[in-house]
């Protein structure tokens, strides 16, 4: 929140402060020296000892009664904030730069109201599976909620085959691991993602060749693709696969993709993550690679809290790959093993939330397209302000609305608005960094989208991830669109 | 040599691993203390204040000449708290280092000669080493347009180019 309406100076009197704390709805005033550096905070109850103490109305309140003010430095976040408010029974905290001048305050009742980005989305029926578990004492990575979820995983997707595990990454580093993916060999990965599409292939010494973005979805390039796979067969270095994201529940152009990977003969892996519940053509998202991966992360679609699932048509892989994730046990009566393997699998308990989240899946689609729908209705209008598009013959789950700004229109940056917003109460979020950008991967090959042109460092500098859970309601997201329009319309006003 | 050969030394290629190396020359600067930045109308010192505004959420410091309406622009684009001087253009550098200093900053900018991201190892060796076919106004120029806009990409200010 801003501070503008709530600041004094150094000479203010009582009934200034007084005026001042009538004017909004946060009981406290900040008094500043000449420098603008904060000197006291005034509160209700401040103004009340003062008169108790016979100060009069003209009184300097730099004469109250009271204590060093409580700051913050600008930097801390919200869990730091309520830390400090309850450590010392406060309800208002006061953030300031470097120099000691404020910059913005924190109050319960703002941290109380913040729309987080994609919260968690209960159904009716996680709590009862999570019940049966404690019932049959399956309190563990087996038992009957892990054997349904997997099932009903396989009947949405189309797959023959689950594993749910950990996360999204461990089903992505047992994709690698199963495809014998070891030190020095070549994967292409999407280079506009989150950090985990890539971890996996560090973990295994293997090296990552970044694959641009195309302008229109924001995913892999196929142009980059084709360029970089022509090269690499001509070298005779392709890759051992080829890691393909569906940025924000958007797919990737499978079609081309598919076709360039079956004419140099790579496996792809689809990095489904944050596509669960979108289709392609007249197949699930997920459902085209050798490999995919579901992520259930806490602000995913649908969330066992954390959690993934590594899916297939091959039961040859799928069952290795379930040996690396309970710490690859061979068959013998005594505990054998032969090889580097993990401790992967999903819980019982975590398969149950699971599998009441998947009788709501679709719900959760149609609301979250709801959302995006009206967010484009609210601010399509806005000169400058466009949206993540969708592959021709798919239909995204969208995950997360994002928005992207243009420079030539629209005259602050993305990161001001999300600035704005999160003093407004709003979550969101910048897009994905791109990988070539990120200093864990300093140096590593990049295909660019053209021979003129790289697209995930612009998607990256202009874009911004909007609040999207399925939960949201429409009054809630009116209040969002009604923010990012004033504060557009006030940058533009400047 | 092959059209997919040349891609690794393509101005596309070039201008994602500039921004990285701005990037990270600005992330670098900016944790061996506080910084400002002078705005002389150039797209390059827009640029420094973009890369500082990823990093710090506090607002940070802008400083020009108050006639310079590409700088407020700037300034406006990431949230700068922005500090003008009236002054002749040959003392403007020397008014802006004591205005940063005034305010305990370090003044950084665009320029090739330092201090500032522009002026590190790494970039000014990328710029250095382009193919024929590329000049280093023109790619830096590319790179900066998602960032900026064409009009503030495009401003070539005081400062020199490589």
């Amino acid at each position: 929140m801003l501070l503008d309406q709530y600041l004094l100076g150094p000479h203010a009197k009582l009934h200034e402060a007084i005026s001042a704390l009538e004017q909004g709805p946060v009981k406290l005033c900040v008094i500043v020296d000449e420098q603008g550096k904060v000197i006291r905070t005034v509160t209700d109850g401040d103004v009340r000892r003062a008169l108790l103490q016979g100060l009069d109305l003209d009184s300097p309140v730099t004469d109250f009664p009271g204590q060093r003010p409580i700051l913050l430095p600008d930097d801390a976040s919200d869990a730091d904030a309520l830390a400090t408010l309850d450590e010392h029974s406060i309800d208002v905290v006061v953030l300031v730069d470097e120099n000691g001048r404020p910059t913005r305050f924190i109050d319960r009742l703002s941290l109380s109201k913040m729309l987080y980005l994609s919260p968690p989305h209960m159904g009716n029926g996680e709590a009862g599976y999570v019940q049966l578990a404690f019932e049959e004492n399956y309190v563990a990575p087996a038992g009957s909620n892990l054997t349904a979820f997997e099932s009903a995983l396989c009947a949405f997707s189309g797959r023959k085959h689950a594993l749910a595990v950990s996360s999204g990454t461990a089903g992505l580093h047992l994709a690698l691991r199963v495809l014998d993916i070891t030190a020095g060999d070549r994967v292409y990965v999407s280079d506009l993602t989150f950090v985990a599409s890539v971890q996996p292939i560090l973990y295994e010494q293997a090296t990552p060749v970044l694959i641009d973005a195309e302008p229109v979805t924001w995913n892999m390039s196929p142009q980059a693709l084709g360029r970089a796979l022509a090269r690499d067969a001509a070298a005779g270095t392709l890759p051992k696969a080829i890691i393909v994201v569906h940025l924000y529940g958007q797919s990737a152009d499978m079609d081309a993709i598919m076709a360039l990977a079956n004419q140099y003969e790579v496996p792809v892996v689809e990095d489904a993550a944050e596509s669960l519940g979108a289709t392609y053509g007249n197949l699930a998202s997920g459902a085209h690679g050798l490999l995919s991966v579901y992520s259930f992360n806490g602000n995913k679609i649908i969330t066992t809290s954390g959690g993934g699932a590594l899916m297939s048509d091959r039961a040859d892989l799928m069952a290795r790959a379930q040996k690396l994730s309970t710490q690859g046990r061979d068959d013998a009566e005594h505990y054998q093993h032969t090889e580097i393997a993990y401790n992967y699998r999903m819980s019982n308990v975590l398969a149950g939330i699971g599998r009441g989240q998947l009788e709501v899946l679709n719900e959760r689609v149609a609301a979250r397209r709801a959302i995006y729908d009206r967010y484009v209705e609210g601010l399509g209008d806005i000169p400058g302000l466009g949206f993540q598009a969708e592959c021709a013959n798919s239909q995204g789950n969208r995950w997360l609305t994002v928005i992207s700004l243009d420079p030539d229109q629209v005259p602050l940056h993305v990161y001001q608005l999300m600035r704005a917003l999160r003093n407004n109460g709003v979550e969101t979020r910048p897009a994905w960094k791109p990988m070539q950008m990120q200093p864990l991967l300093a140096g590593a090959e990049f295909e660019p989208h053209s021979l003129d042109e790289s697209v995930g460092t612009s998607v990256f500098l202009r874009t911004l991830c909007l609040p999207s859970g399925s939960a949201m309601s429409v009054k809630e997201q009116d209040g969002v669109i009604a923010s990012i329009r004033s504060v557009l319309s006030e940058g533009f006003a400047s | 040599m092959s059209k997919a050969v040349d891609s690794v030394n393509s101005k596309g290629a070039i201008t994602a691993r500039l921004m990285s190396l701005l990037d990270d020359a600005t992330r670098r600067m900016m944790a061996e203390g506080p910084l400002g930045v002078a705005l002389t109308g150039s797209g390059r010192d827009a640029a420094v204040l973009g890369f500082m505004s990823l990093y710090q959420t506090a607002p940070l410091r802008s400083y020009a000449a108050s006639n310079d309406t590409f700088a407020r622009d700037a300034a406006l684009r990431f949230g700068a708290l922005h500090q003008t001087v009236n002054t002749q253009m040959t003392a403007l550098q020397t008014e802006l280092e004591a205005m940063a200093k005034r305010d305990g900053l370090q003044l950084v900018s665009g320029s090739f000669e330092g201090p500032g991201p522009f002026a590190d190892d790494q970039v000014r060796a990328l710029l250095a080493d382009l193919p024929d076919s590329l000049n280093s106004e023109e790619v830096v120029q590319s790179a900066l347009i998602a960032f900026l806009g064409q009009a503030l990409a495009r401003q070539n200010g005081s400062r020199k180019s490589t």
